[in-house]
């Protein structure tokens, strides 16, 4: 066997391979600026939540325009805890966690259960999406309106300020390698194959004794909650929740970090998440309005010569194509 | 083992089966022919779920399963296979066939507890359907028959008591289809089956019964040779 067909195999037949980002993530603050680690982190809270997405569109085939919602929701959930009430930071992940869940189950229930089809699938979270967004608009009340609702930072906790960047970084790091390792863990048992089979060919599952309502239900709640963890963990490294956490633009951009790192493959679009978060902010220093055009013709160039995204050109290459 | 008495579906005006009596016996092999429209694929829809009938009754166990979802009737023993072969293009046979043998009511929370290992069963089951040599093979790159033999062996894994096959030899060449005939007599008195089949050799050659089928009505039922001899189902299938 040649060096390069070893190589190909301890990397792809092994999952030791996953280690070596994390070793990275971890020692990238040892050498990069203050800057960059700002950036840094958002972009593996990105990755995490481009992770969700990939859960409800690439693993069940769910095709959500809501996840910009969830993440909102997950932000919001934070901020209201800390800036309105003077709760604790922390209060505010359960808090986000049950309401998207709960939010999710109450707005997926009956589309999924009667089977709505894509299309309007695709419209009512469309709907959805746009409705919370200008809901986040208009209860200034609630939400503080166009302003948001901000100022907050990250707290101390055990003498550790995570208001820093380093620490800031440290934690996010770790709260996305332990929910991404919790997701990993479910989605590649047998459970991954039944969401997998259930976008590939529900009729089939449903006549395998399967009940494909229930599993795409469970995977929908499952994408919105780890959506809105990605929110929670986001907001305090803007420091404000604010209706563009919510925006459209952010459910178009995670949902081709997704296809360009290819659907249903978990991985994908978490590096294409973070990869392209870091460029647009190198990118915006030279050409500021160039990220959504570069954005907009990958995705172009992915759905039409590599739609299975960089982990399918990944596959091909340890198949030696 | 499964009994169906007076099964009425009705599409608006069009009647497509009609007062349907038919008992399947355990073990049997029952073949259900017919010329097209007859009812046959409507027939197994409503056995398994698919439709609702209009009227009558489907027991299978001591229960009315009629008008129960797909689901709740696969998980009750009654599995099928489809006139267009139904399988998940980027799996391979061993996953196609370990979906179908593991217990489909687990669901999420099942990744925390140990994965059941179903290599005996897969393999078994792989060999009775003459894919021994392509579980490691994604069902996309299959040939049209292996991909008819892998609808079957997702029925033989799922442990079903009954079985609905809706013409397992469409589209086959003449080897192709002898061996879908020999997988037939590997699986003969292990499982119930009903087969709808428009290769009429075939058909003769598997079952133990035949009902014939015209306008969605019983037109006769009877062993091979004398559902064959008969100048009614001569005339209006077999076209003699």
């Amino acid at each position: 066997m040649s060096t390069v067909a070893e190589l190909r195999r301890y990397f792809t037949e092994t999952r030791r391979w996953l280690l070596v980002p994390v070793v990275l993530l971890a020692i990238l603050p040892l050498v990069s600026e203050q800057h960059l680690l700002s950036i840094a982190t958002q972009a593996i809270i990105l990755g995490l939540f481009a992770i969700s997405v990939d859960i409800a569109l690439g693993y069940v085939g769910l095709f959500t325009l809501a996840p910009a919602a969830f993440f909102g929701i997950g932000a919001y959930s934070v901020a209201k805890l800390v800036v309105d009430y003077g709760s604790s930071f922390w209060l505010g992940f359960p808090a986000a966690i049950v309401l998207a869940a709960v939010i999710a189950l109450l707005i997926g229930y009956g589309p999924i259960k009667r089977r709505i089809g894509l299309v309007y699938f695709v419209l009512f979270t469309l709907a959805f999406g746009v409705l919370v967004h200008d809901f986040t608009y208009t209860t200034t009340w609630l939400t503080g309106g166009s302003n948001g609702l901000g100022y907050l930072t990250a707290p101390t906790v055990f003498g550790i300020d995570l208001s820093q960047t380093v620490p800031y970084y440290y934690f996010a790091l770790l709260g996305v390698v332990v929910v991404a390792g919790l997701l990993y863990w479910i989605l590649s048992s047998d459970y991954g194959d039944v969401l997998h089979a259930t976008r590939q060919n529900e009729v089939r599952m449903r006549y395998l004794g399967y009940d494909t309502d229930r599993e795409k239900l469970i995977a929908w709640v499952m994408s919105a909650t780890v959506s809105s963890i990605a929110g929670a963990m986001y907001v305090a490294t803007v420091g404000i929740a604010s209706p563009s956490l919510m925006a459209f633009s952010l459910t178009g951009e995670v949902t081709i970090w997704v296809v360009i790192g290819g659907l249903g493959t978990f991985f994908g679009p978490f590096v294409a998440a973070f990869a392209l978060t870091i460029f647009e902010s190198y990118l915006g220093t030279v050409i500021p309005e160039g990220y959504l055009l570069i954005l907009g013709a990958l995705f172009i160039v992915f759905v039409f010569v590599l739609p299975d995204g960089l982990v399918g050109l990944l596959q091909r290459w340890r198949d030696g194509e | 083992m499964l009994s169906i008495e007076g099964l009425t579906k009705e599409f608006g005006s069009l009647v497509a089966v009609e007062d349907l009596n038919l008992e399947l016996e355990p073990g049997e092999i029952h073949g259900l022919i017919g010329p097209n429209g007859a009812g046959k694929t409507t027939t197994i829809n409503l056995i398994t779920g698919e439709l609702s009938p209009t009227r009558g009754t489907i027991t299978y166990k001591g229960e009315n399963i009629a008008g129960r979802s797909p689901t709740a009737i696969a998980n009750m023993g009654i599995g099928r296979s489809f006139q267009v072969v139904q399988y998940f293009p980027e799996m391979t046979v061993r996953k196609h066939l370990r979906l179908a043998a593991r217990d489909s009511k687990r669901t999420v929370l099942s990744a925390f507890t140990p994965q059941e290992d179903y290599t005996e069963e897969i393999e078994e089951v792989a060999e009775i359907a003459h894919l021994d040599g392509e579980l490691d093979t994604v069902a996309k790159n299959l040939s049209h028959g292996e991909q008819r033999f892998l609808d079957i062996a997702m029925v033989l894994a799922m442990e079903s008591e009954v079985i609905l096959f809706d013409e397992p030899a469409a589209g086959l060449n003449q080897s192709e289809t002898e061996e879908v005939r020999q997988i037939f007599e590997e699986m003969r008195g292990d499982y119930t089956m009903l087969v709808i089949e428009h290769d009429i050799d075939l058909v003769r050659a598997l079952s133990d019964r035949i009902t014939v089928l015209h306008n969605g009505s019983i037109l006769t039922t009877g062993s091979p040779d004398d559902v064959v001899a008969n100048e009614t189902v001569k005339e209006v299938y077999l076209g003699e």
